[in-house]
């Protein structure tokens, strides 16, 4: 009898997030990931209308990952858990990955930054991106960005579980969250379900103001 | 000012008939409990009935004087302009409806609650000040939103939330940024005043807390379950120091003028032939000792003991008046103290984190070193010593005499109260502390060691127990344990002891599983009210006159509330009688906390009247009078601390005002005018033009809140944390350009250098000269400011002021208001070799002009330009 496969995914509270980026600073101490441009996880916050948006999200790790169905070399792969995961050993540059992608998250650092490649790399800087701490969840911990979020805004765990604890998030969306797809809007059915938070105008200022 | 406009208008009818709605003030209340919000006259009120009388008594033994307040200098005559007629000329009358009104127009009949403003403005309407011209406007909410950007509509809305009692308890946490700001302990006074004018105070969650220099600081709730806790009073531990011997000789001042009193005791050497011209404070004066006319700094002299009682010093009559006799050298000159030395335990005083860093480091630079042959080396008591613990080699550390390694938070025992508690949780150290680094009370006890093998505890015939707030553990104590050790010891006690909460538990569950505060469901129980330096209040603990009061026990104010609850339901015909459930406190007999060495003569100082002071004379009288008991080496008019403002006026008054920032400003930067003394003729300021720059070159206000990816300028370096708020020229948010290189310091440092800013750039995401990889910090400007500068998101900018000048790159959000800039504290002071600070730190901006009345830091103001930038081709 087959395995029945799960897919993990996370979920992200919009309303509890304080743009604190334990969540990206987290995530580059336990994976080894340098200072420098490349950020597995990044907390942003979008201004929008009036109002402002925070948004912390690496890999979405999605249903039908675009980057796993254009990679020549087959360095992308989709695990039992649903994880989407580069093997780096694999990857030979092709970079399609990196435009197939809606949130850009596979990556490519600078010389800077990953200044030793590994013997069994083909190039000297393999794509890189969230792996969902594979290694922490083979010891049933959470991700370090989940861990380490201080507003307790990330959560993990299975689709199921999340749909089950959270009913009132939505699936990351080009309509809801347009400024999380950078590159396209390309259907992926993204494993990231988000509760959304409903506009919160800053207070202009009165056109009175004194200046 | 705005909200109680409103309140003003909402409590009075054009008859100046007292109107009841939820809008309103209470104002039975404010005439029961409030001192100087309406006016009111002299009076003497007795300590023990509360009953007041016009005339002084025969016996005055059971009776305090209580001033006039006039009817143009009540704190409601201010907001109202002085136009009375907006709540229709009010007064005390025959239809009052409580004892104090009664007795007031029993006194003057029909006397007037509010009058035209009397504030004496010595200019006229020639007055270069805004705040005097404000003097006769009123404070409407439409004003107050021109200076604060807050739409009037809001301001309403927040004032009808004031006196709504459903909308109570209010709670106002952390007032430490408003403190710390240009006029920080008046506006704290004012908010003080807000909470007390509109009954916010007694109720279960109902404060104003987070003021610094307060007393009792308490927070709104308490567990009173002891059970709670693991017992760690054995372990009494407070900040690291070494005690000196005090031999009274010298005085001791507030910390927060350290940099004064540096000034008082080298000034010698602060001339421009060894390089220190004082540029960077506009107002200072080459020939003086000291800063800002401050009475702590010119104590800063020796003085004679009393020789019959070395407890006390000797004193001496000058101009009739009793003084410490201060010592003098052979040529008849005092001698000045000053502060000579400093020990630095956290953090990075003395360069990074202290208003004006040019001027402070200039300052270290013109002084001889501790080791240098000039400076006599470290057996000289009489030259500069600056130690500090430092962690990450910060800027600080660059200009110390002795740096000591720091444990990081991870490496050092963590000892917190939360919640208002006295009693603490304990945190072990989660990681060893790698190399020399030593938590701040093992190196406490290694100097008392020290102290102990050099035999430094006695001194004339005086002793020091040698560590000052050390662990008792360690007092006396020559075989060396590790501060966990006492605290694992405590928790090993409780999880033996089967009537602890923790009997059975491993050390690990006794850490995860210490108190949270209780709740509790008294709506009167322990709340306290916060204030600086006993401007509003005299209601705290050790501030009696007379013994320690039950009133004075600050967790009783929540019984005071009930009572007075109670007295506002009855007819109030007999004076309200402070009273608390368990014991009976009469007396009207407050004074403020700190009645720092005044006068000899205190006798026209002010009486407290027991009710919350909106009119507090004593704040005036204090001010005048600070410190001056020390003064006798000065002349007889530098005697004290001058409230005089550049036009002759107040600089401190009875009540709370709002200063326009602008005025503040131009005291700071020196943008009055002057007038020449030889001439009488009035000069701008040398920075006036400054001032009165228009469209781009529009000054814009720029305050410095703590940054989220740091605390204060701790990890200011870690380029993991340095990366979140450096941006490259152009690039988007968190896009610096960091790899792992911790504040490296470039080839580039010059041994010896005289130049002025010889200090080489320490950041090397900066010192990257390649433009395009480089990275700086980011300030916040709202979208409309940075277009009239022509400033777009990622442009690298230079914002300046008269006091200094950095780089930083333009964050474009309407997140910022209009007319406000926003830079991030804490960013590393690393001066180029064109003046400019590259590391972004917001004190290289900011005046060494304490703030108002309470002479504290204003590390939250200031007044800058912003521009994009051309020059920088380093």
């Amino acid at each position: 009898m087959a395995i029945e496969k799960i897919q993990y995914a996370f979920y992200f509270d919009q309303t509890r997030c304080m743009s604190c980026n334990s969540c990206t600073v987290a995530c580059k101490d336990w994976n080894q990931v340098e200072p420098g441009p490349v950020a597995w996880r990044k907390q942003f916050t979008y201004e929008k209308d009036g109002g402002f948006f925070p948004l912390s999200m690496g890999c979405n790790h999605c249903e039908e990952p675009a980057c796993k169905n254009v990679c020549p070399y087959n360095a992308i792969s989709k695990t039992d858990d649903g994880i989407v995961y580069v093997n780096r050993d694999l990857c030979q540059g092709a970079l399609s990955c990196i435009t197939a992608c809606p949130f850009a998250k596979p990556q490519i650092a600078g010389d800077k930054q990953e200044p030793n490649a590994l013997e069994s790399w083909k190039v000297q800087h393999p794509m890189q991106k969230c792996d969902m701490c594979k290694d922490r969840l083979d010891k049933g911990e959470k991700p370090a960005c989940v861990q380490s979020c201080v507003g307790r805004a990330l959560d993990f765990g299975t689709k199921d579980y999340i749909l089950s604890t959270y009913p009132g998030a939505v699936q990351l969306n080009p309509s809801d969250f347009p400024y999380a797809y950078v590159n396209n809007t390309n259907e992926t059915k993204p494993s990231f379900y988000v509760k959304k938070k409903t506009s919160i105008s800053i207070t202009k200022a009165s056109s009175n103001y004194v200046k | 000012m705005g909200m109680l406009y409103e309140m003003l208008v909402n409590t009075f009818n054009s008859n100046g008939e007292v109107q009841k709605s939820s809008k309103a003030l209470d104002v039975d209340y404010i005439d029961t409990m409030v001192h100087g919000f309406f006016a009111s006259p002299e009076y003497w009120v007795n300590t023990t009935t509360g009953e007041i009388v016009k005339d002084k008594p025969v016996d005055t033994a059971n009776y305090r004087h209580i001033e006039a307040v006039e009817a143009g200098k009540c704190l409601a005559s201010y907001i109202l302009g002085g136009d009375a007629s907006l709540i229709g000329n009010p007064t005390y009358n025959a239809n009052s409806t409580n004892y104090t009104a009664k007795k007031y127009h029993e006194f003057v009949n029909d006397m007037p609650r509010v009058g035209a403003v009397s504030w004496t403005v010595t200019k006229g309407a020639e007055t270069e000040y805004q705040y005097k011209k404000d003097f006769n406007v009123a404070k409407t909410p439409e004003w107050a939103e021109k200076i604060t950007g807050v739409p009037a509509s809001k301001i309403r809305e927040l004032a009808n939330m004031y006196t709504d009692p459903e909308q109570h308890p209010i709670f106002n946490e952390w007032a430490g940024g408003t403190q710390k700001q240009l006029n920080g302990s008046i506006q704290l006074w004012a908010i003080t005043a807000l909470m007390a004018i509109t009954k916010t105070f007694g109720l279960s969650g109902e404060t104003f807390g987070g003021a610094w220099a307060t007393i009792n600081s308490r927070g709104p709730v308490a567990d009173t379950d002891s059970n709670n806790y693991i017992d760690f009073s054995s372990i009494n531990v407070g900040n690291a120091g070494v005690r000196s011997i005090s031999d009274k000789s010298v005085n001791s001042i507030s910390c927060k003028e350290w940099f004064n009193g540096i000034k008082i005791a080298f000034k010698d050497y602060l001339t421009p032939e060894r390089g220190y011209t004082g540029e960077n404070i506009p107002d200072w004066n080459m020939n003086n000792r000291y800063y800002s006319n401050d009475g702590g700094v010119k104590s800063l002299v020796m003085f004679e003991k009393n020789p019959s009682n070395p407890d006390e010093l000797a004193t001496e009559v000058l101009d009739g008046k009793t003084y410490y006799k201060v010592k003098r050298d052979e040529n008849g000159n005092p001698i000045y103290s000053g502060i000579r030395m400093i020990l630095n335990a956290g953090g990075a005083i003395m360069v990074n984190q202290h208003m004006n860093s040019n001027d402070l480091t200039a300052m270290y630079k013109a002084i001889p070193a501790l080791n240098s042959e000039e400076g006599g080396g470290y057996t000289n008591a009489d030259s500069l010593c600056l130690v500090t613990f430092d962690l990450f080699m910060s800027p600080t550390a660059r200009y110390m005499d002795y740096v000591l390694p720091a444990v990081s938070q991870l490496e050092a025992v963590g000892r917190e109260a939360f919640g208002g508690q006295s009693n603490s949780m304990y945190r072990p150290p989660v990681v060893e502390p790698l190399g020399d680094a030593l938590d701040s009370w093992t190196m406490t006890y290694k100097a008392w060691v020290a102290q102990s093998q050099l035999g430094e505890f006695t001194y004339e015939g005086r002793t020091t127990s040698g560590i000052g707030a050390a662990p008792s553990n360690y007092t006396g104590n020559t075989s060396f344990k590790p501060i966990r050790n006492y605290y694992d010891a405590e928790v090993d006690k409780a999880t033996a002891n089967p009537s602890s909460k923790y009997y059975g538990m491993t050390r690990d569950e006794v850490y995860g599983a210490q108190f949270t505060p209780a709740k509790n469901n008294d709506e009167y129980i322990c709340t306290s009210y916060y204030e600086t330096r006993g401007t509003t209040t005299s209601w705290f603990r050790g501030d009696s006159d007379t013994s320690e009061g039950v009133r004075n026990d600050i967790s009783k104010v929540g019984q005071i509330r009930q009572n007075l609850d109670n007295y506002l339901n009855g007819d109030k015909t007999l004076p309200f009688v402070f009273t608390t459930s368990n014991s009976v406190q009469n007396y009207f007999d407050g004074t403020t906390n700190q009645p720092y060495s005044l006068a000899h003569d205190n006798s026209t100082r002010p009486e407290m009247s027991g009710k919350f002071q909106i009119y507090n004379g004593r704040v005036q009288y204090d001010y005048e009078h600070a410190f001056e008991m020390y003064h006798g080496w000065l002349p007889a008019e530098n005697r004290g601390q001058e409230n005089r403002d550049a036009e002759g006026d107040l600089k401190v008054y009875p009540i709370p005002m709002y200063f326009n920032f602008e005025d503040c400003f131009k005291e700071s930067y020196n943008g009055f005018n002057n007038v020449d003394s030889a001439t009488g003729e009035a000069k701008a300021g040398k920075n006036a033009a400054f001032f009165a720059g228009t469209g781009k070159d529009k000054p814009l206000t720029m305050s410095t809140t703590h940054d989220r990816f740091r605390v204060h300028s701790t990890h200011d370096e870690n380029p993991l944390l340095r990366e979140l708020n450096h941006r490259t020229i152009g690039g988007g948010w968190a896009s610096g350009n960091d790899w792992k290189e911790y504040c490296i310091v470039p080839e580039r440092q010059t041994e010896g250098s005289a130049a002025a800013y010889e200090s080489p750039m320490i950041s090397s995401a900066i010192y990257n000269k390649n433009r395009e990889t480089a990275s700086w910090h980011e300030i916040w400007i709202n979208t409309q400011d940075a277009e009239e500068r022509g400033i777009t998101d990622g442009m690298l900018c230079r914002v300046e002021n008269p006091i200094g000048k950095v780089r930083v790159i333009a964050r474009v959000t309407d997140r910022c208001i209009p007319g406000h800039l926003n830079l991030h504290q804490g960013g590393w002071y690393d001066p180029n070799t064109d003046g400019v600070d590259d590391g972004g730190n917001a004190n290289t901006l900011i005046a060494s002009t304490p703030s108002r009345y309470d002479h504290g830091n204003a590390q939250q103001s200031a007044y800058v330009i912003i521009k994009p930038e051309k020059e920088f081709n380093i």
